[in-house]
This record gives C-alpha cells, sequence and structure tokens, in this order.
C-alpha cells in the first residue's frame, strides 16, 4: 500500500469517524481530556496497523474496536466506575425474554418520559455497568448491528443480545423511577 | 443472498435487529434526548496534522 492509498484511506475512512469515535470515547472515559487522548491512540494505532484494514470495508466497526481495545488496556483501570457484567446466562435469557410480559417500566410513549431531558438520561447511563452502557452506545446511539458489536466487543452474538435486552430494561428503570422520583405524571389507568 | 460487510479481514452478514418496533422506538428516544459529545476543533487539527501516512 503506498502513501497516496494510506491518505486516501485516512481522509475517506478513517477521518469521517471522528465524531462517531470522539462520542464513543466521551462515554467511556467521562472526561474531555481522556477523550481525546483515547482517539488519538485510536488513530495512531490505526495507523500503525492500516496493512490489517482492507479499503472499502467497515472502517468505524474497526475503528470502534481498536477504540474500545485501547480504553481496556490503558483506560479504564484509571476511571472510577469500573463495573462489569460478569455473568450472562444465553439460556436465563432467553426464558427471561419469552416469559417478559411488558410491565410499567417499558412503554416509553407514555407521557411519563417525555419530560426527562437528555442530561437526565446521560446520567442515567451513567450509572449502569460499564459494558450495559457501552452496548446502549454502540446499539442505539451508533446504529451498529448485532454481529458488528459482537466484532467491536468480542463477545458471542447471543450475549450480544442478552446484553442488550438486560441493558435497556436497567435503563428504562432508572429512567421510570427518576421520572416517578421528580412527579413526573403516569397517565396510564 | 444478504449483503456482507467485511469488518477488516473478517466477512460476516449483516442481519436485521429483531423486535425492531420495540428497539427502534428506544433508539429514536434515546437519540432525540442524548447530546452528542464533539470533538474539539483543535482535536480535529491534531488529529489530520499528526496522523497522517504521508508525514509520517
Amino acid at each position: 500500500m503506498d502513501n497516496n492509498q494510506l491518505t486516501n484511506i485516512f481522509q475517506e475512512e478513517f477521518l469521517p469517524q471522528l465524531d462517531a469515535l470522539y462520542a464513543f470515547a466521551y462515554h467511556l472515559t467521562k472526561n474531555q481530556t481522556d477523550a481525546e487522548d483515547l482517539v488519538q491512540d485510536t488513530y495512531l494505532k490505526a495507523q500503525r496497523f492500516i496493512s490489517s484494514y482492507e479499503k472499502g470495508t467497515n472502517a468505524k466497526a474497526w475503528l470502534f474496536r481498536i477504540l474500545k481495545n485501547t480504553f481496556l488496556n490503558k483506560y479504564r483501570s484509571q476511571t472510577k466506575k469500573g463495573t462489569r457484567v460478569e455473568f450472562e446466562e444465553e439460556l436465563g435469557y432467553q426464558s427471561e425474554e419469552l416469559s417478559h410480559t411488558p410491565d410499567q417500566y417499558f412503554d416509553l410513549r407514555q407521557t411519563i418520559f417525555e419530560n426527562i431531558l437528555g442530561d437526565e438520561i446521560s446520567m442515567a447511563m451513567d450509572q449502569l455497568p460499564e459494558d450495559y452502557k457501552t452496548i446502549i452506545v454502540l446499539s442505539d446511539l451508533e446504529d451498529f448491528s448485532y454481529e458488528e458489536i459482537a466484532q467491536i466487543l468480542e463477545i458471542p452474538l447471543g450475549t450480544v443480545r442478552s446484553r442488550l435486552f438486560r441493558a435497556r430494561n436497567a435503563l428504562k428503570k432508572l429512567l421510570y423511577d427518576y421520572a416517578k422520583q421528580q412527579g413526573y405524571e403516569d397517565h396510564r389507568s | 443472498m444478504k449483503p456482507t460487510t467485511n469488518f477488516g479481514h473478517t466477512s460476516f452478514q449483516t442481519t436485521k435487529k429483531t423486535n425492531p418496533s420495540h428497539d427502534q422506538q428506544f433508539s429514536t428516544f434515546l437519540k432525540a434526548k442524548v447530546t452528542r459529545p464533539k470533538p474539539s476543533p483543535q482535536l480535529i487539527e491534531q488529529i489530520k496534522q499528526k496522523i497522517n501516512p504521508i508525514t509520517s
């Protein structure tokens, strides 16, 4: 790969991912300086390992995986909150999902959620275990497919599904409890 | 045949998520509410200047 090809990849495929990478880095580090360092480290590693990237493939997912691994290796031990989801049982999740009947937390069409501000949602997300927050960011804010998330996080597809299911429910419960605490009215009968 | 997306050198298929209406509703809600943090212009310039294959 010559310099022109490398430059094209950086200009056309890597640099357009900067906003998304920074947003992901900020969600992970909760700190502007660390997020900027993490993004710079990610691009440096992308440059170093660019020979393993195939032009025209999924640059965003490739860069997100580098960023996630860099964070795990360098930054997570420095952050205050490093809680992870250690135990996930596929069978448990499947029976949980099949037997699940929607309860009061899960109907986001209700007016009780309309009053919640974005900052309040961000604070609720920060209360989640790191693995839950990460998978919500990747799926619901960055629109990665389950397969892409499995590649980025290097976990089985079934774990993506079960973790995302639990993460969303955990966040919805936090939001519902918060809304009730703030006195937002639930108009359902 | 479903489209295949390469991830580096690893190929995998992209499929639709399950339960789209419920998932879509929650994603839409979060996207509408949560502001995406933006990188500073300084960071953008630093990356453009320092991390460029031609200058390395």
